[in-house]
């Protein structure tokens, strides 16, 4: 499934839009990985756990938004935002949301 | 200097390896594609060739890009004394919360605090365990399923 951030895709055209198509997750790691990042936090460094966090949740929301799409009759996602929230600390909230359309390659 | 005044070490690619490179990245048309195909089925130098390069691409198509610091951190992590410096050190730090944690307790079913309250604590307590084992057990249970694991950036 095509997925961009832009109003079109070049190639394609819009046949149909089917409608907003959303995906959301919420991560965290364990509590032994919230410790280690916060004696990593003392001296500074990327903190592979958050990062590992925030990959995972990314991904996720996006699988979650393709699906609704699919569910949708669409084949494709355009005008993608990543938002993010702030409800747990040490969570990784994402919320993907896009316009599902239906395309075809132009001739 | 522009970089097409440069002279270049590599030489042109002939029509024929351009077509193999259009067929392996799947950008011939249905004709061309049949016609490759009709090549290779007479050329089985040709047809050896195509197919390293296949293998070659889904090597690479497969291969997990690593940064610079990711070695880094492998390296790291492969030496005995770091790992140990770790481990132990997460070994201190946790004995040292259970005792603590068990010596709390201890204090307080030998304090002169009402029995209503030790009953209270007990029970805050043995309620978090409880509900801390279910989250670990459901956790075990769904870990499996997690395809996003892997994701690591």
């Amino acid at each position: 499934m095509l997925i961009t951030t832009t109003d079109h895709i070049p190639g394609f055209r819009i046949i149909s839009t089917v409608g907003l198509v959303r995906g959301s997750a919420i991560r965290t790691r364990h509590v032994f990985a919230d410790i280690s990042e916060w004696f990593r936090n003392l001296v500074g460094a990327e903190l592979h756990h958050y990062t590992k966090m925030m990959g995972e949740t990314r991904e996720q929301a996006l699988d979650r938004m393709r699906d609704h799409a699919r569910q949708l009759g669409a084949n494709a996602i355009i005008g993608l935002t990543l938002n993010t929230s702030n409800i747990a600390g040490g969570a990784a909230e994402m919320l993907a949301i896009g316009t599902a359309v239906k395309v075809e390659a132009e001739s | 200097m522009s970089n097409s005044d440069l002279p270049s070490k590599d030489a042109p690619l002939t029509e024929e390896q351009a077509r193999s490179m259009a067929y392996i990245d799947d950008e011939l048309d249905g004709e061309e594609r049949a016609e490759f195909e009709r090549l290779l089925a007479e050329d089985p130098e040709l047809a050896s060739e195509v197919t390293a390069h296949q293998s070659l691409l889904h090597l690479t198509s497969s291969m997990a890009l690593l940064e610079p610091g990711d070695h880094e951190i492998r390296r790291f992590w492969s030496q005995f004394y770091n790992r140990s410096e770790w481990r132990i050190g997460w070994f201190l730090l946790v004995l040292g919360v259970v005792t603590l944690v068990s010596f709390g307790i201890f204090e307080l079913l030998i304090s002169e605090i009402h029995l209503i309250i030790k009953a209270a604590v007990l029970s805050a307590l043995a309620g978090g365990c409880l509900v801390l084992w279910s989250a670990v057990r459901l956790k075990l249970r769904t870990a499996r399923f997690d395809r996003y694991r892997g994701v690591m950036r």
